[in-house]
């Protein structure tokens, strides 16, 4: 038998862990939803920077939220594509170097291409030097820093004649660090050694494609519970990492980390990140352990997506839905635990050709789940 | 008061180093500074074995008053430690407890082990351990809470504290994530249980840092 004699195009929960793929789908979880739906409306009716924690147990949805909202641009809201630069990183592993890495993670996934595009074209629809002039309103600013990113994407400073060469010494200067005749060519001072030049030198960027039309950074930093592998140095020098750049684009940006909380509540997370980067939260998204009725509307929504008739209620009825959901253990009432559990029985029901499956056929998968394990 | 510490101990409080006003210190230097440091020939040689040089600089193995380590291996552990059993160093420390505690009349003492299995598993060296109470337990953490509590005002200071906290809960995650990863890839375990074993690390790190800086935040009432 085939997903389609079930009523299917695909397994719904195919993904145990979050994939980029199929991320265009968002089940249950309603309230997480909301509540990351409304940061991103207000971030554009109030420009500040803000820093948002979502924490949770492990597969509970993090990682899917960011990958969610990640890809999925806010029409709905009246937000058009173009007016977000959405970037996710996961946190780096080894703490050696980890802010200068996330740098160049962010870098990365914004492009040098657009940023120089974007600024260029910024360039052009204003009058002569307005990019320079907004960037030095801020008296934190590095004037050599603005200097430098003005020379990087000036068209007339091109060593190599080619947009392709634009992007290049771009890429060096943030890479390897450009030798001293490129810079001499280009009139650029200063490299970029420390950790703090990185974050001055990426918060310049960011600060410039905001500028204009109205438009916002989302910065998700996934996987922050790692930071725990890290030294006590290299642990502080993160956090001061996430305060310098939070400080750094003090609008236009939201600072999303996802917090993997194994035990305990909302207070513990104070312990585990310190003062420092626990006094930067502005607002906390709480994923947390499902229901029985959450793990009904989430299954059911989930698989409603993938339905080929979708005024049926098969393959699952609710009933069903709803007698595997009660004999899920409490502790694993996560979206992770319950796609292995569901994905499981699907594939029993394919393989026994079993069309309308009945609570009866779910007691005896049970039974042969039992009898394996 | 004095410590009698075991290798593994000794190699965590000597990873980091730190300073304080302009001198470097690591946990064991400054530990070192702060009240005697025993060990038993048995935990002299394994560290011997991981560190050339620490012997060689100071020689903190215990002299037996009347009776032989080997005389205590025969009595209580079967003659395990001369057999280089595992285990062989905490038992060996624990006979130089017993032997601190009754012939040199020292009531201080404490029993510094990170090999928690080894001291609090079920066979005999957790009940011969058990029948002479006089020696708390004490892990590299508790090193930290007690030079916290008794040189803060010397520059030991709550930053320093949390900092070499989190340096210890790195240097054992790391150690442990690494031998996963060596199990993972020889195929002892699969990609669900290097998972699971994973989640469990991480429950330990976190437990292990907010019940630390839970205990720093108390002392920090006392010290300020």
């Amino acid at each position: 038998m085939e997903l389609k004699d079930i009523n299917l195009t695909q397994n719904p929960f195919q993904d145990i862990t979050p994939s980029r793929e199929g991320v265009e789908i968002w089940a249950g979880l309603k309230e997480q939803k909301k509540q990351i739906t409304n940061i991103y409306s207000n971030a554009f009716d109030r420009n500040y920077r803000q820093v948002v924690l979502n924490w949770g147990p492990v597969g509970g949805g993090k990682t899917h939220a960011a990958f969610y909202f990640y890809k999925n641009k806010l029409r709905e809201l009246g937000i058009s594509d173009n007016q977000i630069i959405s970037v996710y990183v996961n946190l780096p592993r080894e703490g050696k170097g980890a802010g200068i890495e996330t740098v160049r993670g962010i870098f990365d996934q914004i492009r040098v291409e657009r940023i120089i595009d974007d600024l260029n074209t910024l360039s052009k629809e204003k009058e002569e030097n307005y990019i320079v002039n907004e960037l030095k309103k801020e008296i934190t600013s590095s004037e050599a820093f603005i200097d430098s990113l003005v020379k990087l994407v000036a068209p007339k400073n091109n060593l190599f004649g080619n947009q392709q060469g634009l992007v290049q010494i771009f890429k060096k200067y943030i890479y390897d660090g450009i030798n001293t005749n490129d810079a001499k060519k280009l009139g650029i001072a200063r490299s970029l050694k420390t950790m703090d030049e990185y974050v001055s030198f990426l918060g310049l960027v960011l600060k410039a494609l905001t500028l204009g039309e109205q438009k916002h950074v989302f910065l998700w930093i996934d996987e922050m519970e790692d930071l725990l592998y890290y030294s006590g140095k290299e642990f502080k020098q993160y956090s001061q990492f996430i305060r310098n750049l939070t400080d750094s684009v003090n609008k236009n940006m939201t600072t999303f980390l996802n917090f993997t909380l194994t035990e305990g509540e909302e207070d513990s997370i104070k312990h585990l990140l310190g003062d420092a980067m626990w006094s930067r939260i502005d607002s906390k998204v709480r994923f947390r352990d499902l229901s029985v009725e959450d793990v009904v509307e989430y299954c059911t929504e989930l698989i409603s997506f993938y339905q080929v008739d979708k005024n049926s209620e098969f393959p699952l009825s609710k009933q069903v839905v709803e007698y595997i959901a009660k004999n899920i253990p409490a502790s694993s009432l996560i979206p992770r635990e319950i796609n292995k559990v569901f994905r499981d029985y699907i594939y029993f029901i394919l393989e026994n050709d079993i069309k309308k499956p009945t609570i009866n056929d779910v007691k005896k998968w049970q039974f042969e789940r039992q009898s394996v394990t | 008061m004095v410590c009698v510490i075991d290798a593994c101990s000794y190699i965590y409080l000597n990873q980091h180093s730190f300073t304080i006003a302009g001198k470097d210190y690591t946990l064991f230097s400054l530990l070192d500074q702060l009240i005697t440091i025993r060990q038993s020939e048995v935990v002299g040689q394994e560290i011997l074995l991981a560190s050339e040089s620490a012997i060689k600089r100071n020689n903190r193995n215990y002299k037996f008053k009347r009776r032989s380590l080997a005389e205590y291996d025969n009595l209580l552990f079967d003659g395990t430690i001369g057999s280089s059993s595992k285990d062989a160093g905490e038992k060996a420390n624990l006979a130089v407890c017993i032997d601190m505690f009754k012939y040199k009349n020292n009531s201080q003492i404490v029993f510094l082990s990170d090999d928690l299995k080894a001291v609090k598993s079920e066979d005999k060296l957790h009940t011969i351990y058990d029948a002479f109470p006089y020696f708390p337990l004490w892990t590299s953490f508790e090193v930290i809470l007690f030079i916290y509590h008794v040189y803060k005002r010397k520059g030991f200071t709550s930053d320093l504290a949390r900092q070499t906290l989190q340096d210890l809960i790195s240097f054992h995650s790391n150690i442990r994530h690494e031998g996963l990863k060596a199990q993972k890839n020889r195929l002892d375990i699969n990609n669900d249980q290097f998972a699971q074993n994973v989640q469990k690390l991480q429950t330990w790190q976190q437990k292990t840092k907010r019940m630390y800086t839970e205990r720093l935040d108390i002392i920090e009432q006392v010290n300020s």
